[in-house]
């Protein structure tokens, strides 16, 4: 009975010691990428050195960090769908990625919320202002032929924002062909 | 400041006769170098009567233009005005106006470093008429022989991050607060820098950009229209004819980025890939098109 009580005791020890660092490397990332997200260099090379593997407690902090985050706040957002899209494989990143695939048109760069006041947009603003679906896209069509990703693809086909749904088509019918082809844009 | 005053591309390019800088197939097929092209700004011809009317309807008919733009008769005076742009070209460097703050400067220095530290080697054609090899050097001198200065100005809208007003100094790049205020990927601001960089260019009417068609519609059958406003991009001088415009040569500076920059991380390539793919639709003239599709998407 010792003996069993002993045993069960280290047991707990070593589930609580390697939780305790797998939440410390988790913490870790985070760290780095909050360091990244406030210099707003995407050019960091830390962005493809420290993120190339994410553990299950990473991936959980960093979709946290997503959903805490302004939705005006597009590159961070489309940073972090980059990362988590990126070393997407279980059922919880695919649904993920299809539901930033599906997030509902961001209106102005100043509050999603609201149409801009004024009638004027500028350059790259269509794109800046879905970036997240886009860049979820992306790594979706990246991925292809995983199931996962091509329910990411055909979510995005289904978005309210032109853009998403524009690129979602092409993408689609990319899929079969291995020559890249420029988007069809206007007729 | 009017909104009028305040614009970053040029209208209704039919007007511009001698001053265009678009369909010119002479214009299509050649590289622009500054250097080469700014004595030929003092030869520019000035508008007549009816022209200066008709820019001045362009100009009326521009509400609910996703872009603000500056009329031909302004690029031609500017043309005028700052003939000695010629000599400016040859200083190398900008300024920032006393009044930029010092977080728009960090920002601005720091994306221009960005660019400035590319390393790729290889090119398209078409980038290399343009920029010559995809690299950080070919990149600053292209910015610095055409800015010399950047000051801060609302570009006449809530939403701009970037413009140049030719009748204020067409080497002057003009940024609003919206630089640092708006959450844009890195490339995207480049983008945006790059696109009025070429708008300097007074000895090709400041490469003004072409009205977009009418109807003009995505491959869905969808009118091409700014989200946020609703407002269709039909008609309005948002588009260009050739690859080299405002629009085509930040396009294959991003794509040539994509394809060919070995010193970018993977986020940046995908970056400048999607936004390059987005401003490849508001190229119009076909053959234009496929001058890029050739150069770049076989």
């Amino acid at each position: 009975m010792k003996v069993v009580l002993i045993a069960g005791a280290l047991a707990l020890l070593a589930v609580a010691f390697w939780s305790g660092r797998t939440d410390r490397e988790a913490r870790a990332k985070l760290k780095t990428l909050e360091d990244i997200l406030r210099s707003k260099n995407d050019n960091d090379p830390r962005l493809d050195s420290d993120f190339a593997s994410l553990s299950p407690a990473a991936k959980r902090l960093l979709r946290q960090r997503y959903g805490e985050s302004a939705p005006e706040r597009r590159n961070e957002r489309g940073t972090i769908v980059y990362l988590l899209g990126r070393s997407a494989s279980s059922r919880e990143d695919w649904e993920f990625l299809r539901a930033v695939a599906s997030e509902p048109p961001c209106l102005s760069l100043a509050d999603c919320s609201k149409k801009a006041p004024q009638a004027e947009g500028a350059l790259g603003q269509e794109v800046t202002l879905a970036y997240p679906s886009l860049v979820a896209l992306k790594q979706a069509e990246r991925a292809l032929p995983a199931e996962g990703a091509r329910l990411v693809i055909e979510a995005a086909k289904r978005s309210k924002t032109p853009i998403v749904r524009r690129t979602a088509a092409r993408v689609g019918a990319a899929a079969a062909g291995s020559v890249e082809r420029a988007p069809a844009g206007p007729r | 400041m009017s909104r009028i005053a305040a614009c970053c591309a040029l209208a209704a390019s039919v007007l511009l006769g001698a001053a265009s800088a678009q369909g010119s197939d002479e214009e299509l097929s050649q590289g622009t170098s500054l250097e080469q092209a700014a004595p030929a700004a003092a030869a520019l011809p000035k508008l007549g009567p009816l022209e200066k009317s008709a820019a001045m309807k362009s100009r009326a008919r521009k509400p609910g233009a996703d872009l603000y733009y500056f009329t031909a008769e302004e690029a031609a005076e500017a043309a005028h005005r700052f003939a000695f742009v010629a000599e400016a070209a040859r200083t190398k460097g900008y300024t920032f106006d006393a009044d930029v703050p010092a977080d728009i400067q960090k920002q601005m220095r720091e994306d221009l470093a960005f660019i400035g530290g590319i390393q790729g080697g290889q090119a398209s054609g078409l980038h290399q008429q343009i920029f010559g090899a995809v690299d950080g050097g070919a990149y600053t001198k292209f910015f610095e022989s055409r800015v010399k200065s950047i000051g801060m100005n609302d570009c006449g809208s809530a939403n701009a991050v970037a413009c140049v007003i030719p009748l204020m100094g067409p080497s002057k790049m003009w940024l609003t607060q919206n630089y640092i205020k708006f959450s844009h990927p890195q490339v995207a601001r480049t983008m945006v820098v790059f696109h009025e960089a070429r708008h300097t260019e007074v000895s090709h009417g400041c490469w003004s950009h072409a009205t977009c068609p009418d109807p003009f519609q995505d491959a869905e059958g969808n009118d091409m229209k700014s989200i946020w406003t609703g407002a269709p991009l039909a008609g309005e001088p948002a588009c260009d004819k050739t690859p080299f415009g405002s629009y085509g040569s930040s396009m294959i500076m991003l794509k040539n980025i994509q394809k060919f920059c070995r010193s970018c991380t993977d986020k940046v390539k995908m970056d400048a890939g999607i936004y390059a793919d987005d401003q490849l639709n508001r190229v119009i003239e076909p053959k234009a098109k496929k001058q890029i599709q050739e150069d770049l998407y076989r």
